[in-house]
C-alpha cells in the first residue's frame, strides 16, 4: 500500500512538475521486473535489455501527454508485453523464420535458458513450460512478478473474474503437471 | 488439505524463481543515466534549463523583486549577462570537459545544459542565429550518433542509446527546417540570411553523410536482428530529412540572393548549386552500384544452394533436410526476382538523374538559379526512393544469407560452402575495388563483407 502510495507521489511530480529524478525513482523501482517479464519472453540479455529500455521510455512519453495512469506498473507491463508482440510479429515477418503457424505472444519456452536453477527450479520451470502461453503468463504475472488480480486484468484487456478463473485452472494445471512427475 | 499444501509449495517455488533471473548492474546504471538524458531532452526548453542552468536561480530570486514589467524586460539582458559571467567562471571548464562526452557519460548533462544555454541566447537574436546554432547542433548529434557506434565494437551497442542521439538529431533538424520555412514565407532581416543558409546546406550534407557511415556501420555491427533493422529504417528517414533541410537551405540561399542579399556572392550560389547536382549524380550512381553488389551476392548464393542441392542428392539426406534446402532455395530465388526488379529501378534513377542534372546546368548557364534549383528538388525525391530500394535490397541479402550457412553447417560429409561464399565475396572485393577504385564500390563490396559476417554469425 504505501509502495502504492510513492507510486502515486512520483506520478504527480513528473506530470505537474516534469520532474525527472521522480521518473528515476520509478525506473529503479520497476527495471528489474520489467527486464525479468522481458527477459521471460525473448530469447536473449541484448534485446531484453533494448526492450525494457524502450518501456521506459514509452512510459516517459505517455506521462508527458498527461493521460491518467492509474498504475504505473501496470502501464509498464502493458507497454512491455505491446512491445514483446510488436517484436514477435517483426520476426514473423522474416523470411527465415521456419514456422508459418499463426503468431502467438510465445518464445517457444526460450525463457528458462539461461536462468540459474536448483534442482527444485528447474522441475517447477519445466512445469511452466508444458502449460499454454495464457497460463504461463497470469501465472507469471502474478507469483513471480506479484501483481494484483486487478493489474494483471487491466495488462491483459480482460475482466477480474476472468483473470481469477484463468488463475485458479493455471494453477491446476501446474498441480497435476507436477504430481503427475 | 493435501492440494493446499501442494499449491502453497508450488507458488512458493514461483516466487523464489523472482532472484534466478536479473538483469546486469553495470547496464541498469548506464541505462538510467541514459534514460534520464533522454527525459531531460523531452522537455520544453525553459524547463531544462531551470533544472540544469545556475541562472534561473538567480532569476526565479530577482523576479520575485522585480515590478512583472520589468522582469520581463530585464530578463533576456540578464540571460547574456549571466552567461557572460559564466563564460568567465569556472563553470566553464566543466562545460569544455564536457565537450567530447558521449550520451550515458556523466559529463554529457553539462554539455547538454551548455548548448541550451546557447539555443536560449540565439532565440534573443532572431531567426537566423537559431537556424545555426539547430544545424551545429544536429552536426553533433550526428557525430555523436557515429561515435557511439564505433565505440560499441559489435559488444552490446545499446540500440536505445543510438536511437535517443537520432531522435535528438531529428528534432534539431525539424527546428531548422521550420526556420528555413519561415524564411520562405515572410521576408525581413530577422529571418535567415543567404550566409547561414549556405552554412546550414554544407552542415546538412556533412550529416547526410555521416548518417550514410553509420548506416553502414550498422550493417556490420548489428546484422539482421529486428533491432538493428529498425533502427536502420530510423537512420534512413533522418538522412531524409537531412536532405530535405539541405534542399530547403539551397533554396533559401536562393531566394535571398535574388532578394538582394548579398553575404554570398553570386559564383558562390552557383558553386554551391552544382555541389548539389554532382552530389546527386553520385548518390544515384552509389545507389545502383550497392545494387548491383547485391545481385552479385545472390548470384553466388544461388548457385552454391544448387551445388548443395546435387550434393545432398548424392548423399541421400534425409527427406527433411531436402525439402527445408529446397525451401530455402525458393527464397533465394524470391530474393533474387527482387533484386533484379530492384536494378531496373535504379538505373531509371540514375538515367533521371543524369537528364535533370544536364537540365540544370543548362539552367545555371543561363543563370536561372529557380529552376536550377527546381530540378534539384526533383532530384532530391529521386535518388531518395533510389536509396530506399537499395536499402531494401541489401535487407533482403541479409535476411538470405544466414539460411545458407545455417543449412550448410546441418548436413554432415557435404563440403561446408560457406568458405567457399566467403572465399567468392573477397575474391569479388578485390576484382571490384582494382577494376573501379571508388568509394561506391567499395560502399557495396562492403555490403556483401557485412552480410558473409551475420551470415557467420548465425
Amino acid at each position: 500500500m504505501s509502495g502504492k502510495n510513492t507510486d502515486n507521489t512520483l506520478l504527480y511530480k513528473i506530470r505537474f512538475e516534469s520532474n525527472p529524478d521522480a521518473f528515476g525513482e520509478l525506473y529503479d523501482r520497476y527495471v528489474k521486473q520489467i527486464y525479468r517479464f522481458v527477459y521471460f519472453k525473448v530469447s536473449n540479455h541484448e534485446e531484453a535489455e533494448d526492450l525494457t529500455s524502450e518501456v521506459f521510455l514509452k512510459a516517459w512519453n505517455y506521462l508527458q501527454e498527461k493521460k491518467e495512469v492509474a498504475s504505473f506498473r501496470g502501464l509498464l507491463y502493458r507497454i512491455a508485453r505491446n512491445a514483446i508482440i510488436d517484436l514477435y510479429r517483426a520476426r514473423a515477418a522474416r523470411p527465415e523464420a521456419l514456422s508459418d503457424d499463426e503468431m502467438e505472444v510465445t518464445d517457444n519456452n526460450a525463457w528458462y535458458q539461461g536462468i540459474t536453477t536448483t534442482l527444485e527450479s528447474e522441475k517447477i520451470i519445466a512445469a511452466l513450460k508444458n502449460l499454454k502461453q495464457e497460463y504461463q503468463e497470469v501465472i507469471t504475472l502474478r507469483y513471480i512478478d506479484e501483481l494484483e488480480i486487478s493489474e494483471i486484468a487491466d495488462i491483459v484487456g480482460k475482466g477480474h473474474i476472468t483473470v481469477r478463473v484463468t488463475l485458479h485452472r493455471a494453477l491446476k494445471k501446474l498441480k497435476d503437471i507436477l504430481g503427475e512427475e | 488439505m493435501k492440494s493446499n499444501c501442494m499449491a502453497r509449495e508450488i507458488v512458493s517455488q514461483l516466487k523464489a524463481l523472482q532472484e534466478s533471473v536479473n538483469p546486469n548492474d553495470a547496464w541498469v546504471k548506464n541505462n538510467r543515466a541514459v534514460l534520464l538524458s533522454q527525459v531531460a531532452n523531452s522537455m520544453p526548453v525553459q524547463k531544462t534549463v531551470a533544472k540544469t542552468a545556475p541562472w534561473n536561480s538567480v532569476w526565479s530570486r530577482l523576479s520575485n523583486v522585480l515590478p512583472r514589467p520589468v522582469a520581463f524586460a530585464f530578463r533576456p539582458l540578464a540571460i547574456l549577462v549571466i552567461v557572460a559571467v559564466v563564460g568567465t567562471s569556472g563553470v566553464v571548464g566543466t562545460v569544455d570537459a564536457a565537450y567530447d562526452t558521449l550520451p550515458g557519460e556523466p559529463m554529457y548533462v553539462f554539455k547538454r545544459a551548455s548548448e541550451q544555454a546557447q539555443v536560449a541566447v540565439a532565440s534573443l537574436l532572431g531567426d537566423s542565429a537559431v537556424a545555426k546554432v539547430h544545424s551545429k547542433l544536429a552536426k553533433r548529434r550526428a557525430d555523436e550518433t557515429k561515435k557511439i557506434l564505433a565505440n560499441s565494437s559489435g559488444n552490446q551497442a545499446s540500440s536505445a542509446v543510438v536511437a535517443a542521439t537520432v531522435a535528438d538529431l531529428k528534432n534539431e533538424l525539424n527546428a531548422v527546417n521550420q526556420k528555413l520555412d519561415a524564411a520562405k514565407m515572410t521576408g525581413g532581416n530577422k529571418t535567415v540570411g543567404a550566409d547561414v543558409a549556405k552554412d546550414v546546406k554544407q552542415n546538412s550534407d556533412q550529416i547526410n553523410q555521416v548518417l550514410k557511415d553509420v548506416k553502414d556501420s550498422l550493417l556490420v555491427t548489428g546484422g539482421a536482428t529486428s533491432t538493428s533493422q529498425l533502427l536502420s529504417k530510423e537512420i534512413g528517414e533522418t538522412k531524409d530529412l537531412a536532405k530535405d533541410v539541405s534542399v530547403n537551405a539551397t533554396e533559401v540561399l536562393v531566394a535571398k540572393h535574388l532578394e538582394g542579399d548579398t553575404s554570398v556572392s553570386k559564383e558562390d550560389v552557383k558553386q554551391t548549386l552544382v555541389n548539389s547536382l554532382d552530389s546527386a549524380a553520385s548518390e544515384a550512381d552509389e545507389s545502383k552500384q550497392t545494387v548491383d553488389g547485391v545481385r552479385s551476392i545472390v548470384d553466388t548464393a544461388k548457385s552454391e544452394v544448387k551445388d548443395l542441392n546435387k550434393d545432398m542428392r548424392a548423399h541421400a539426406q534425409s527427406a527433411a533436410i531436402t525439402s527445408s534446402t529446397k525451401a530455402f532455395s525458393d527464397q533465394i530465388s524470391n530474393v533474387s526476382n527482387q533484386t533484379v526488379a530492384a536494378i531496373l529501378k535504379t538505373e531509371a534513377a540514375a538515367a533521371t538523374v543524369d537528364q535533370k542534372v544536364t537540365e540544370a546546368k543548362q539552367f545555371l548557364d543561363q543563370d536561372d538559379l529557380t529552376k536550377a534549383v527546381n530540378k534539384i528538388k526533383e532530384m532530391s525525391q529521386v535518388t531518395k526512393e533510389a536509396e530506399k530500394i537499395s536499402d531494401a535490397s541489401v535487407q533482403s541479402i541479409q535476411n538470405v544469407l544466414p539460411i545458407v550457412s545455417v543449412v550448410k553447417t546441418d548436413i554432415d560429409g557435404v563440403v561446408s560452402t560457406t568458405t567457399l561464399l566467403d572465399n567468392l565475396i573477397q575474391a569479388q572485393n578485390a576484382n571490384s575495388q582494382s577494376a573501379s577504385g571508388t568509394s561506391a564500390s567499395s560502399s557495396s563490396t562492403s555490403v556483401a563483407a557485412s552480410s558473409t559476417v551475420s551470415g557467420d554469425k548465425k
